[in-house]
């Protein structure tokens, strides 16, 4: 082999490996569209009256929301590398946290008060938005 | 000389094929892709790309799953341990005779000057 075709076949490899990994990094578009609809779902659970309105509405968002996803998540033809998906972790158990402590603060003492559920959803939303942030610049 | 002392003794027989190559470079990057997609990167036909994946898969390079997506049936490919270490073998030996040649260039530039 000849340092021309080494060097040939170096640059075929690694256009090769950008090209299909570009196209496993849609995790950026699924962490963010998960922020706003756990900020949805806070807001919901917190603004909307009566509780039946409130309850069938916050189930049919979060319903549509996760079986759309995980579709649209298993439709993507390259998915990214276990390691990757693993450094979104954080983000998953601290939206999950503030979603919890937010419900548990909040419901039934803050119920229909916007002054404390539009900041409340928006710091729910704040680590997965912000792993978003990090998926796409990376 | 004695086997290895060269770069080229590091080179996977088996991925010294161009396409062979891409195949294993595009896999390497994500934890697995679809049939149509490498077929797409790589450009070349279904049949050829089964071909070339049949090889790798009897190498242990590649494995190949085979599922549905709602009511479409897909085919997935995925880098085994084995193959991602035969790929960092073999991109490693190019490396190594791409570099050579930057050192010979060099040894004869300074030859000449001198």
């Amino acid at each position: 082999m000849t340092t021309e075709q080494a060097a040939a076949d170096l640059v075929r490899a690694r256009q090769s490996a950008e090209q299909v990994r570009a196209r496993a990094q849609w995790s950026a578009r699924y962490l963010g569209v998960f922020a706003a609809g756990f900020a949805a779902i806070t807001l919901i659970l917190g603004l909307m009256h009566p509780f039946w309105l409130r309850m069938s509405v916050w189930g049919a968002v979060w319903g549509v929301l996760v079986v759309g996803m995980v579709a649209w998540a298993r439709s993507q033809p390259a998915q990214p590398e276990g390691s990757r998906r693993w450094r979104s972790a954080w983000a998953w158990a601290g939206t999950g946290v503030l979603y919890g402590v937010t419900l548990w603060v909040g419901d039934p003492a803050q119920l229909g008060r916007m002054t404390y559920w539009v900041p409340a959803a928006v710091l729910v939303a704040l680590p997965l938005a912000a792993a978003a942030w990090r998926e796409r610049q990376a | 000389m004695s086997a290895g002392r060269h770069p080229r003794h590091g080179l996977d027989e088996l991925l010294t094929n161009g396409v062979r190559l891409s195949i294993v470079s595009a896999l390497s990057g994500v934890e697995r892709a679809e049939f149509a997609l490498i077929r797409d990167t790589v450009e070349i036909t279904d049949s050829a790309l089964s071909k070339q994946v049949t090889l790798l898969e009897a190498a242990g390079y590649v494995g190949v799953d085979k599922g549905r997506v709602g009511r479409r049936p897909r085919t997935w490919l995925r880098l085994t341990t084995a193959g991602q270490q035969a790929l960092t073998r073999h991109l490693g030996a190019l490396e190594d005779i791409a570099q050579s040649a930057g050192r010979l260039a060099f040894v004869l530039d300074g030859h000449t000057r001198l």
